[in-house]
């Protein structure tokens, strides 16, 4: 059994051709621009108070008092005195309070997947396993559903913060088609304090997969305003890059704000309100820097 | 309502904002004359009075009558030729025009001009312009002569009670009846394609001596079954001809005689070329590009003088232009490439400009002045290799550049179809007028299978589209497609009131017993399924009735004449004289039907979660107060359009029990007018969802009283959350096969999605794939709501924001306000 935050269906950005990406939850890090907030844990409750009807009927579920409000009043939730019963996601008939992480068995995600073959066969397409942290766990369950899509005839792509126990990554790397490798930050102090752990093992990862392994690898860096964004970084960062084996490609991703409303229904302080997505004079010239260093890049999304 | 939106240039709408056009001056005028409210012409109703007064006393057949009215109103209407036309020829006097049909028409005139709500000028949509002294010719002359005198009055004075009752929306007690069979009491046919490739290589001359060869024929006969009556029709046929040819001939002198007063050497030159073609086409062969495309918009012009004409199309345009364009270009090269795309455009635009008016009722089912007249482009060639070739290319570079509401485009595509036409078609696409709309043949092939058994497999590859989406085999068809509308939300609303009407509490359909008795969803199924035959056998006395008044009423020797068939037989198209006639009947309102059924089955039946007296107490009480339950059937129960099985299932079972009963009736003989045909249903029709929507109480699928239903067989508004893929997928576990006449898709898709080179090439694999899935058809809105909102906001701004209503290209801004909110509520597939 995985638990899986959402499945999205003809995705474009995220590797060759349609893909439908699978965002598991879970994550070793917690980067404060994250947009997928409730992925960082395992589970975890949902509330999106303008989905409330006032109905009334999870504040009567509720056995720690998290939720209150009388009937015709909007339910407020308290979540220092939510223990996570999730009873009142039971109760809750508009989908104002939910679950995170819907759990599949191998077969069911497999039907998920396969659900697009056609559009993957037309398009070289494929599935995106993503997440959160999709290679976070890696037991046997997991190598089998690696070993079942590839067996099906998918392409698997790999998106990973790369923080994880190499082993994990060893073990599904036979069914892998490619890697689309997040770097956030190279300077290690402010990797731990913006991301909530040290980038060592991302960085040697990486190096391994590099030189070792002939795979395809897309590295990703977010550029997120007034943190990991300026020229100083960008030529850090293709320097770094130059150190590594030859790869597919850089893909740039600007920033945006469409994960702020997934703050406030994980019950998390959103921290980037101020910060603006880059203008498009500001990405093509990051690009033409980049290409300066003979390193192959563009922007996704 | 947010008045402030900007919008983005970077992210929002941008190719159709930033899309520079590169044709020609004289191709940017012409599209700048052709955007503009429409006025009404009366000049036919005036050629109608004159002939009827002329004739009053006499029995004169009434074939004679219709082609003496052609011939009076090709003789006395007003010509003219704009600046810079090089294919010339206007369907009314006006620059963007409606020909008001009198003994059509007058009767709803009598009801609706100066009327405070539906006035034709003021009326929230397809809006006409009508001066003052037309208003008082209509209201002093024409509407008293005729207002009693029409085809409507025709068909409402059938004795047939159940028809009237339950047949006729504007005969019906209760005004929500789930049988629509109104549509064509006010129009003409007009849906076939007529043979233009003929006219081409012989010319109207040609056409003439068939038809005085084949009345010498019938005069000869042995057999006198009819003839005189065959020998009226070719009468009739010879009268129409001569009158269209001699009409041509007045634009020959009108442009020669322009020609000697201009000034300009240029202009006098194309004026006296313009004077030499028209001379000769159509009423002799074409043998050039421009010969052949000025031949062609004459004798559309000619077919839309004849009748108040829905969708006569083009048929496989690319496939018999293109030896004209090969002559002319390649071989001759008496013009280069960019001359013959400014002619098509030109061509384009002229199909623009020209609107039908419809009564007030008529017009909102199919808002947008909907007149559909299909160019056909791609597919496979009869011996089954790709038929793409330069024309088709050139039609894709002229809707580029023009942009305007007509003609429709219509592109096959099958597993051979080349990279680079599907890649050109996306690149349209992008451009958010939702052209073309795309054909899977391998469906669509299977469909026509169906229809015309006794073609061969050659013969049907060359099927090509009818007005909105209908499928039929060119000179043969004549799809009637627009005979009847069949609610079947509206039947599980009646059926959930036990043969009631929800709304009214009028007795409207069968009793098949209250819900809370049937023991199992299998047997609420049969009450359903038992309700729809009943419904459909209602619509096909109704169709009966309807279409033997109008073969009583709108011969069209003229395109009679350009048809296989009539002339054989010696019989006009609307007596059956068409080699295949079908009446087309529209599933409207499947999907709120299949979630409604899915919300059932899982939930009172499956689960037990609710109750039949819960739930249909909600819905009489349109959930105000049972808030909770609606939220649970939206949440609980899955949604058709989202590939999930279980619910796709029911609108698998939905459409294929309707589709039973239009197989039933096609058993019945006596469900026929009197020269046969054939029912075959179809899933199309403008924005009946709407319109239709307003006669259904509240649905178990959490669907409120009156609000539209989902358009085509789309998912209900805002209940896809899967994206395009699933829908596709979805859609393609029904019985699509059988749907004879088509079916229809829109899927709206933001501008996004298609902003790279990389995101055309993938949307060219979506195409692929949608082919392969046996998807009939899928037309694309490109467009964003922020620009739907601020054009709202500054109608004036966007007049020529052109978005799909279901299965037509409408202006946005003429639109009325539910459905330009409805469109916004439609779920954007932002997904990926």
């Amino acid at each position: 059994m995985v638990h899986i935050l959402e499945i999205s269906r003809m995705t474009t950005h995220n590797g060759p051709g349609y893909r439908t990406n699978v965002h598991f939850m879970g994550c070793p890090l917690a980067c404060m621009w994250c947009s997928t907030p409730e992925s960082q844990s395992f589970e975890g409750l949902g509330f999106n108070p303008a989905r409330c009807i006032a109905c009334s009927a999870c504040v009567a579920a509720c056995p720690t008092g998290a939720l209150a409000g009388a009937p015709g009043e909007a339910a407020a939730l308290d979540r220092s005195r939510c223990v996570l019963c999730y009873r009142c996601t039971q109760e809750c008939d508009s989908g104002a309070l939910w679950k995170y992480g819907k759990p599949y068995t191998r077969d069911q995600l497999l039907a998920e997947i396969m659900k697009d073959k056609i559009f993957f066969k037309h398009s070289g397409g494929g599935v995106t396993l993503s997440g959160g942290e999709c290679l976070l766990r890696v037991d046997d369950e997991m190598e089998a559903l690696y070993a079942a899509v590839h067996e099906a005839g998918v392409t698997i792509g790999v998106d990973t913060c790369g923080c994880v126990p190499w082993g994990h990554i060893e073990r599904i790397l036979p069914y892998t088609d490619f890697f689309l490798w997040d770097i956030k930050l190279l300077d290690p102090d402010r990797h731990r304090e913006l991301t909530g752990a040290d980038n060592q093992l991302i960085l040697d990862n990486l190096r391994k997969l590099s030189f070792l392994y002939d795979i395809d690898l897309y590295i990703r860096y977010p550029l997120i305003p007034g943190i990991n964004d300026t020229d100083e970084d960008i030529m850090e960062l293709c320097l770094y890059l130059q150190s590594l084996a030859e790869f597919r490609e850089l893909h740039y991703l600007p920033f945006h704000h469409l994960g702020r409303n997934r703050y406030l229904y994980c019950g998390k302080p959103y921290q980037m309100e101020d910060a603006k997505r880059q203008t498009q004079e500001r990405l093509l010239h990051i690009c033409t820097l980049t290409s300066e260093f003979g390193i192959p890049c563009r922007v996704v999304g | 309502m947010d008045t402030t939106v900007k919008v983005d240039p970077h992210t929002i709408g941008s190719w159709q904002e930033t899309f520079e056009r590169t044709c020609s001056d004289r191709v940017k005028a012409a599209v700048k004359r052709a955007v503009r409210t429409p006025e009404i012409c009366l000049d036919h109703a005036r050629a109608e009075l004159a002939v009827s007064k002329s004739m009053e006393g006499q029995e004169v057949p009434r074939i004679k009558y219709r082609a003496t009215v052609y011939k009076k109103y090709l003789e006395d209407r007003k010509i003219f030729i704009s600046d810079g036309e090089l294919i010339v020829g206007h369907v009314t006097s006006k620059l963007r025009g409606s020909p008001i049909f009198a003994d059509l028409a007058m009767g709803f005139f009598a009801n609706e001009l100066d009327h405070p709500e539906y006035d034709f000028q003021t009326r929230p949509f397809d809006a006409h312009i009508i001066h003052e002294e037309e208003r008082r010719e209509l209201r002093e002359e024409l509407i008293p002569y005729f207002k009693d005198n029409t085809l409507e009055d025709l068909i409402y004075s059938t004795d047939e009670q159940d028809v009237l009752e339950k047949g006729f929306a504007k005969t019906a007690k209760c005004k929500h009846i789930p049988n629509f069979a109104d549509l064509m009491t006010t129009v003409d046919a007009g849906h076939t394609f007529v043979n233009y490739e003929k006219v081409l290589k012989i010319g109207l001359n040609g056409i003439r001596e068939e038809a005085v060869m084949f009345k010498k024929r019938n005069a000869q006969s042995y057999i006198h079954f009819l003839s005189g009556k065959k020998e009226e029709f070719y009468d009739a046929v010879i009268m129409v001809l001569d009158a269209a040819i001699a009409h041509t001939q007045r634009y020959s002198r009108l442009a020669a005689d322009m020609a000697e007063k201009e000034s300009d050497p240029k202009r006098k030159a194309e004026l006296l070329e313009v004077s030499r073609i028209v001379a000769k086409v159509p009423a002799w062969p074409a043998e050039s590009w421009h010969e052949a495309l000025q031949a062609m918009w004459f004798i559309q012009m000619l077919l839309l003088c004849e009748q108040v004409n829905w969708g006569d199309s083009f048929g496989r345009f690319d496939q018999y232009m293109y030896p004209y364009y090969k002559k002319s270009v390649e071989e001759d090269q008496s013009m280069t490439r960019e001359e013959a795309l400014e002619l098509l455009e030109l061509f384009f635009v002229k199909a623009s400009e020209f609107t039908e008016l419809y009564d007030y009722v008529g017009a909102l089912v199919q808002i947008g002045f909907p007149i559909s007249q299909n160019m056909c482009i791609g597919g496979q060639t009869q011996d089954g290799r790709d038929a793409c070739n330069e024309v088709t290319m050139l039609v894709l570079d002229a809707e580029e550049q023009v942009g305007l509401i007509q003609p429709e485009i219509a592109f096959r595509i099958w597993k051979g179809t080349p990279y680079e036409y599907l890649r050109r078609a996306v690149e349209v696409v992008r451009l958010g007028r939702g052209k073309p709309k795309f054909y899977g043949d391998r469906v669509a092939l299977e469909m026509v299978r169906t229809a015309y058994p006794y073609l061969t497999e050659e013969e049907l590859r060359d099927y090509a589209v009818i007005g909105c989406i209908e499928l039929g085999i060119p000179h043969i068809s004549n799809e009637f497609s627009c005979t009847g509308i069949s609610n079947i939300a509206k039947c599980l609303d009646v059926v959930l009131h036990n043969g009631r009407c929800s709304l009214c509490g009028e007795m409207i359909g069968l009793e098949t017993g209250d819900p809370r008795s049937f023991k199992t969803f299998d047997e609420f199924k049969a009450a359903f399924r038992k309700q729809m035959f009943y419904s459909t056998e209602i619509i096909m006395k109704a169709i009966k009735v309807e279409m033997e008044c109008q073969a009583k009423w709108n011969h069209s020797p003229f395109a009679s004449s350009l048809l296989e068939g009539p002339l054989e037989k010696g019989t006009d198209l609307i007596e059956g004289g068409a080699i295949d006639s079908s009446f087309g009947i529209q599933c409207i309102g499947s999907a709120n039907t299949s979630d409604s059924l899915t919300v059932i089955q899982k939930l009172i039946y499956d689960e037990k979660k609710i109750t039949w007296d819960e739930l249909l107490k909600a819905i009489d009480d349109d959930w105000v107060g049972h808030e909770r339950l609606q939220q649970m059937v939206i949440n609980a129960a899955p949604k058709y359009g989202n590939d999930d099985d279980y619910a796709d299932a029911n609108m698998a079972w939905v459409l294929d029990n309707w589709y039973d009963s239009i197989d039933e009736g096609n058993q019945h003989k006596e469900l026929f007018p009197f020269y046969g045909g054939r029912y075959k249903g179809l899933i199309a029709l403008g924005n009946a969802g709407c319109s239709m929507g307003e006669d259904v109480g509240a649905l178990p699928d959490g669907r409120k009283s009156t609000v539209p239903l989902a358009d085509g067989f789309s998912p209900v508004q805002g209940r896809d959350v899967n994206g395009p893929t699933a829908i596709l997928k979805s859609i393609s576990k029904l019985p699509n096969g059988r749907f004879e006449e088509g079916t229809l898709l829109n899927q709206r898709l933001t501008p996004s999605l298609l902003a790279t080179d990389e995101d055309i090439d993938k949307f060219v694999t979506y195409l692929r794939a949608m082919e392969e899935l046996g998807i009939f058809h899928v037309q694309f809105n490109i467009v964003d709501s922020k620009v739907l909102k601020a054009a709202l906001a500054e109608p004036e701004k966007y007049k020529d924001l052109l978005v799909r209503v279901a299965s037509y290209t409408a202006y946005y801004v003429e639109l009325d306000p539910v459905t330009q909110q409805d469109i916004i509520n439609r779920t954007e597939q932002g997904g990926w």
